[in-house]
């Protein structure tokens, strides 16, 4: 198989499973949000977890990584995890001041505001075509009729 | 209103945050991408936490110790590694959209686990996610 193609398949599989970690999580927050904290505080928890077993699991790469690593991507990573950390925040004082039937479905849009900024800041990176567009608009709608009926 | 521009504020920081990661993966691996997004996420949530919930704070015992291990592990290993291992590799629109289908899995899970029943809107919003997601994939 040409690398390329690896690389795609690769991607796809990475994608599908990130997809059902995130599902199969929500039933563990679910239990530990109902059953032992408030919902920031084990987001606070499970992320410092996370830290340390990733950094535990892939130490030699960080290391690597370290040595040779730009200040602009450092900053750009930085944000990435401010910026989750910031969804993650809205989502929790959303959940405070109204009903998860209109946060679940609303929050479930985050791939169209993806798609919106790919086509702002990332033109020269990545080729958005009407099909990714449509399929997109299509996984979206599914997701909010589910999301809505769900809770 | 309030609670929509909330859960608009946070659609846009999920939403964002693969558009600040594919720019930073130029220079480093995904895996340390994660970790330094964890490192600053973290800085985060711990400083709300010890703000509004300071005597939250303990774990009590090793149950609620083996939960949170579980959920560091489905969320930030399987989830967000995987995450931006994808965005890396496929882009952001495609990856997006095929982690967007979480709440598919989620429902999946609680109908052949749980005692959910499967009805005619989730059945409607499975098929439109499979179509949405046969077009994405087949784009080469």
């Amino acid at each position: 198989m040409k690398a390329l193609d690896r690389n795609i398949v690769l991607g796809y599989i990475s994608a599908f499973g990130s997809a059902v970690s995130y599902g199969i999580v929500t039933l563990v927050a679910q239990k530990i949000i109902n059953d032992y904290f408030p919902p920031v505080v084990a987001s606070a928890f499970s992320i410092i977890f996370g830290m340390l077993i990733l950094g535990f699991l892939f130490i030699k790469d960080i290391f690597k990584d370290f040595q040779k690593i730009s200040f602009k991507s450092l900053m750009w990573v930085l944000l990435a995890g401010v910026s989750g950390a910031w969804g993650v925040t809205f989502w929790f004082i959303a959940l405070n001041n109204g009903p998860i039937v209109i946060v679940a479905p609303i929050s479930a849009t985050f791939p169209l505001v993806s798609l919106v900024l790919t086509f702002v800041f990332l033109k020269k990176i990545e080729r958005l075509t009407f099909r990714i567009v449509l399929g997109s608009v299509f996984v979206v709608l599914g997701v909010v009729i589910i999301a809505s009926m769900n809770n | 209103m309030i609670v929509v521009v909330f859960a608009l504020l946070a659609s846009v920081g999920f939403g964002t945050s693969a558009i600040f990661i594919k720019l930073g993966l130029n220079s480093m691996k995904s895996t340390t991408g994660t970790f330094l997004s964890l490192v600053s996420g973290s800085l985060i949530l711990i400083t709300i936490s010890l703000i509004f919930y300071s005597k939250e704070l303990v774990i009590a015992n090793k149950t609620v110790f083996s939960w949170l291990i579980l959920s560091a592990l489905l969320n930030f290993l399987g989830g967000r590694y995987l995450n931006y291992t994808s965005v890396n590799l496929l882009g952001v629109a495609r990856a997006t959209t095929i982690i967007g289908t979480a709440p598919l899995f989620a429902t999946v899970l609680a109908i052949t686990i749980g005692n959910e029943t499967l009805t005619l809107p989730v059945l409607l919003g499975t098929l439109m996610i499979i179509f949405g997601l046969l077009m994405v994939i087949s784009e080469k």
